[in-house]
Parts: C-alpha cells; structure tokens; sequence
C-alpha cells in the first residue's frame, strides 16, 4: 500500500522533474525576453543617450505609425512574402508531383532538389555572390561569353534588378522547404486511391485536380501559412546580402528592426518595431484559419 | 494519340521542368565548387570558364591556415556539438515525460512549446542581447551555448514527442518491473529502441546550430570564437577580390551540414516531422 502510494506521488514529481531543465530554458531565453520586448517598446532607450532612460508610454509606437521607412519596409516584407510565397506554392506542388512519380534516378533528383534545406542563409548569399558579381559571377560571364556583354550588370546594386536577384536567391532556399512538405504529403495517398481512378480511365490532369488536390489541401493550407510566417521573418540572408540596400530596396520590416536596434542601438524603438510585426504575424495567422474554415465550410456543402 | 506518344508527352512535360529546377539548385554549388579549384589571378582576368582550369588546391591551404577557417571550423564544431549534446538529452527526457505520464499542465507545456517554436528571434533580439550582457556573457561560447539550447529544445521536443510516442509502453513497463530505474528505463531501453528518431533529431539539432548566424554574429567580438557562418561574413568585407578563397570558404562551410543531410533526406521526406519542417 505505501509503495504505492510513493510511486503515484513519484508519478506526479518524476515528469515535472525531467521536464524542469527545459522550463528553466525556455522561460529564461524564451518566455522572459519577450516580455522584457513588450516592456523595452514603452521605453525611451537608447545606446547613445543612456541618460534619457525611461518610461515613454505609447511614444515609440505613436513614432513608428509616421515613420515613412516603417511603411516603406513593411511594403517590401509584403512584397516579398507574396512574390516568395506565390513562387513556392506553384512550384514546390509542381516539382513534388514530377518527383512522386517513377522514373530512373528519381532518388538523385530528389537528393539534390531538396538540398538547399541544409543550407544557411549565410552561406545562401556566398553561392550567390558568385553568381550575382558584376566582374565574376556566372550569369555575367555566361552573357559576356553567349556576346550578351549589353545585358551583364551589377545585379546587386542596381535599383531594378536587386529585388529579383534576392527572391531569386531566396526561392533557392525557400521552394526545397515546401517540396519537402509536399513530397511528405503526397506519399501519405493511399495508391490504390490513383489504381481505382486509372481503372475508371481517368487521365493525368483529371486525377491530379479530383485526388491529388484534395488530397493536399490541409496540407498546403498549412505548409502555406508556415512558409508566409517563416518568410515574413527572413533576415540572415537578406541583411548579408545587400543589408538592404541599394536604397531601401530590399529593407523588409525585419532588416529595418536590426538596423534600428543593433545599428543605431535605439532599442526601445526597435522593440516596439519587434512588436509591431508580431502583432502583424498574429493577426494574419488568425484571420487566414479563420478564412480557410470559413472556405471549407462554403466547399462542402 | 497512341499511347507511346502519351508517355513520350508526360517525360516530357515532367522532365523540362524537373530539369531545369535541378539547374537552379545545382548551378550554384557547382560554381563554387569550380572556383575554389580556380587560381584566383585567373577568375581576375575575367576569362569565363566553367571547369578551373589549371586547377589548384591552394585556395583551401590558404583560407584553412590564413583566414582562420581551421578556428572558424573548430568553433562551430565545438559550439553545435555541445548544444546537440544538452538538446539530445533534454528533448529525450520531454518526450519520456510528455509520452509516458498523464499529469495536470501537460497541455500548458505542449502549448507554451508550440508557441515558442514559432514566436520570431526578432521580437527579442533586444532582450536577449540585454540578458546576455547582464549575465556577463558578451562575447563567450557559452552564451551562443545557452542560446542554441533554448532555440533548439521546442521543435526537437515536439518532433520527439511524436516519434515516442509510437513506442510501445509494454517495453519501459516490464523494464521498470525487472528493477530498472526510470533512468536506466530511458537510457537503456528507450534509446537504443528510438535511435532512428533521435538520430534524425539530432541531425536536425546539429543543422540548426551550424547554421546560426546572427546571435553569434552581434554577441561575439573575439574573432577567435567565430563561428564559420560568422567567419564568412566578415570573409565578404574584408576580402572582397580574393574570390576563389571566399568559394573555398563557403565549400568548406557546406560540407558538414551536406553530409548529414545525405543521412536524413529519406526521413524529412519520410513524414516523420511535425506537421511542417521548420523552416
């Protein structure tokens, strides 16, 4: 009776117990410095002006709505969430259906297209460095040498053409991420699903659309949404890549925080910037479940 | 149509676009691997080719000896290996608990988790620059430690926590019978039985520490503690013309997180992950 006893209280302890190294981390480098970011945003702190320390109420935020490279940055986040997004639904769909299917080296086609997962976002701007540079990048010394020398340039640092260099770039790394989740979803189809549809005579088109489709929709709802989250807040390789420049033209919302905390060390308003864009995150995340329950809803009947 | 001509259209509308992504993704590789063979007195002169030719190994002597990349590459060693040590044990004593046990909050701690795996590292980039400093650890190892432990514990927990919980209970229950310690349970029982998972985890872990980059990069001023990524990017500053040792850098870089991504492709394709891999 009394071991019983002491193995049921045990029972109580023991999970707590191997979880508390976990807590103590997660509240400590997780939990406590987000609030320490709420409270940072209502304050006037400053790296250059430690003496002006203090409590500024709303000011930061009230700064923040007539800040016009506020606007401008989050015009660039959401041009670039779009353009990324967009890009990574159809051709991370597109590529996983080819690469589901059989054929001979399937597992080698597989192998490098997905590959760009293990690669940091640092190391993303190194391979493309060597292809974006104006003297020795690959795509000018291919157009020099096919005599196209009019259309080489520095990719990087001209106003028209750095935004598509970079989502180039960033497709690089961000497509592999939905094909992967694609390829998972996929091979979660029963085949005898697709064997009953050949047998009714249905063609390649007509099952990818009435199966595969349906099929993947929880899927890509989600794996959509994770990669709009996920691309919202790119910035290893934007900020090594061009730090956003030329001009602004690649400052996203995120570039704009760093520079405001970590460059110029004002970081109450880089924290009440932080904030804002969390706040954006939340809302959108909960109005896109809200619209796609609403969506399903109108579907099903 | 004949259905030749049938199938010769699908390998056809399958294989241009299958071809021409896996030139988007390979070409680049490809390039850099080129150039860190090529002298780079020859990349200068502007001649475009595509295979170095002469080719050379002395760009990797020199980026290995000179610029550091032997510290650079020591320092993320010791840095990843260490963090994945404490996040492989951390996260097998969650998944035990959190697979194991029914007891009030487990539901809190599943939801504390899921949300902390998804709030930004930007919304506290202040914060923990300022709680670093005050706990006296700018610019050490043990800093970039701690941080890569708590970035790397919600995602991995979550990921273990699936992967336990296929394990049958019957195995733990007849062990702790037997005499076993919980301990013993879980290091001798349930580890050698999860080891699949766990060493996709521990890849996992190993990656994401690899490839941090911006907490070392504003909390680290030692260039003897660099991490590579860190290496890399002041590689870009400070040596804007020396192209081929910046290509052999970044292949030297690459190697490691390649490697173990051969090793667990099959898993992340596998539907072995939460949901969605992180991205």
């Amino acid at each position: 009776m009394g071991k019983k006893k002491k193995t049921i209280a045990l029972n109580h302890v023991f999970p707590w117990l191997l979880l508390l190294p976990t807590i103590l981390f997660i509240g400590l480098f997780n939990i406590y410095p987000t609030i320490r970011s709420f409270s940072y945003s209502v304050m006037n702190y400053q790296r250059s002006k430690p003496k002006a320390y203090g409590f500024i109420g709303l000011e930061n935020y009230i700064g923040i709505l007539h800040d016009p490279k506020f606007i401008n940055s989050l015009y660039v986040s959401l041009k670039w969430v779009v353009c990324q997004v967009s890009l990574q639904v159809v051709l991370g769909i597109l590529m996983a259906v080819i690469l589901n299917s059989k054929f001979k080296g399937r597992g080698v086609f597989r192998t490098i297209c997905i590959a760009p997962w293990a690669i940091s976002g640092v190391l993303t701007t190194m391979l493309w460095l060597l292809m974006y540079s104006d003297s020795i990048g690959f795509i000018n010394g291919l157009l020099r040498a096919a005599d196209l020398k009019q259309y080489a340039m520095a990719w990087l640092s001209n106003m028209d053409t750095v935004f598509k260099a970079v989502i180039l770039a960033g497709l690089w790394k961000g497509i592999p991420f939905y094909l992967i989740n694609m390829l998972a979803a996929l091979q979660g189809i029963p085949s005898d699903v697709y064997e009953a549809a050949k047998m009714d005579g249905a063609n390649g088109w007509h099952t990818f659309w009435k199966i595969t489709m349906p099929y993947l929709k929880g899927t890509i709802v989600f794996t959509t949404i994770m990669r709009c989250i996920n691309e919202f807040q790119t910035v290893d390789m934007i900020l090594t890549m061009t730090n956003g420049g030329p001009v602004n033209k690649t400052t996203t919302l995120q570039v704009y925080i760093y520079q405001k905390t970590i460059t110029e060390g004002n970081y109450g308003y880089g924290a009440a910037l932080a904030v804002c864009s969390f706040l954006i995150l939340l809302v959108f995340s909960i109005v896109y479940l809200k619209m796609n329950n609403w969506g399903k809803g109108v579907h099903e009947t | 149509m004949s259905k030749k001509a049938k199938k010769m259209l699908t390998y056809v509308l399958g294989g241009i676009p299958l071809v021409l992504f896996t030139m988007f993704i390979i070409t680049p590789l490809l390039w850099a691997v080129s150039m860190s063979f090529k002298d780079n007195s020859v990349i200068l002169s502007g001649q475009f080719s595509v295979l170095p030719h002469p080719w050379t190994l002395k760009n990797f002597s020199y980026v290995w000896v000179r610029n550091k990349f032997a510290v650079y590459f020591f320092n993320s060693m010791a840095l990843s290996l260490s963090s994945v040590f404490f996040i492989v044990n951390m996260v097998v004593w969650n998944g035990y608990a959190l697979t194991r046990f029914e007891f009030r909050g487990k539901n809190v701690i599943m939801i504390v988790l899921l949300m902390t795996s998804t709030v930004p590292i930007m919304l506290n980039l202040t914060s923990i620059y300022m709680l670093i400093k005050n706990m006296g650890l700018m610019d050490t190892r043990a800093g970039i430690i701690l941080l890569n432990i708590a970035g790397g514990l919600a995602f991995n927990t979550l990921l273990m926590r699936s992967f336990m919980a296929e394990i049958s209970k019957e195995l733990d229950e007849a062990a702790l019978i037997d005499g076993c310690n919980r301990f013993q349970v879980i290091y001798r029982i349930i580890i050698p039985v999860a080891k699949p998972g766990i060493v996709t985890i521990l890849i996992y872990a190993f990656v994401g520490c690899w490839n941090e980059y911006l907490m070392s990069f504003i909390l680290l001023s030692s260039q003897t503690k660099f991490p590579i990524s860190v290496g890399l990017k002041y590689f870009i500053g400070e040596f804007t013309t020396d192209y081929a040792s910046l290509a052999a850098g970044s292949i030297i870089a690459l190697i490691p997180p390649l490697l173990l991504f051969g090793y667990v492709q099959k898993h992340l394709v596998g539907g072995l992950t939460v949901g969605a891999v992180k991205g």
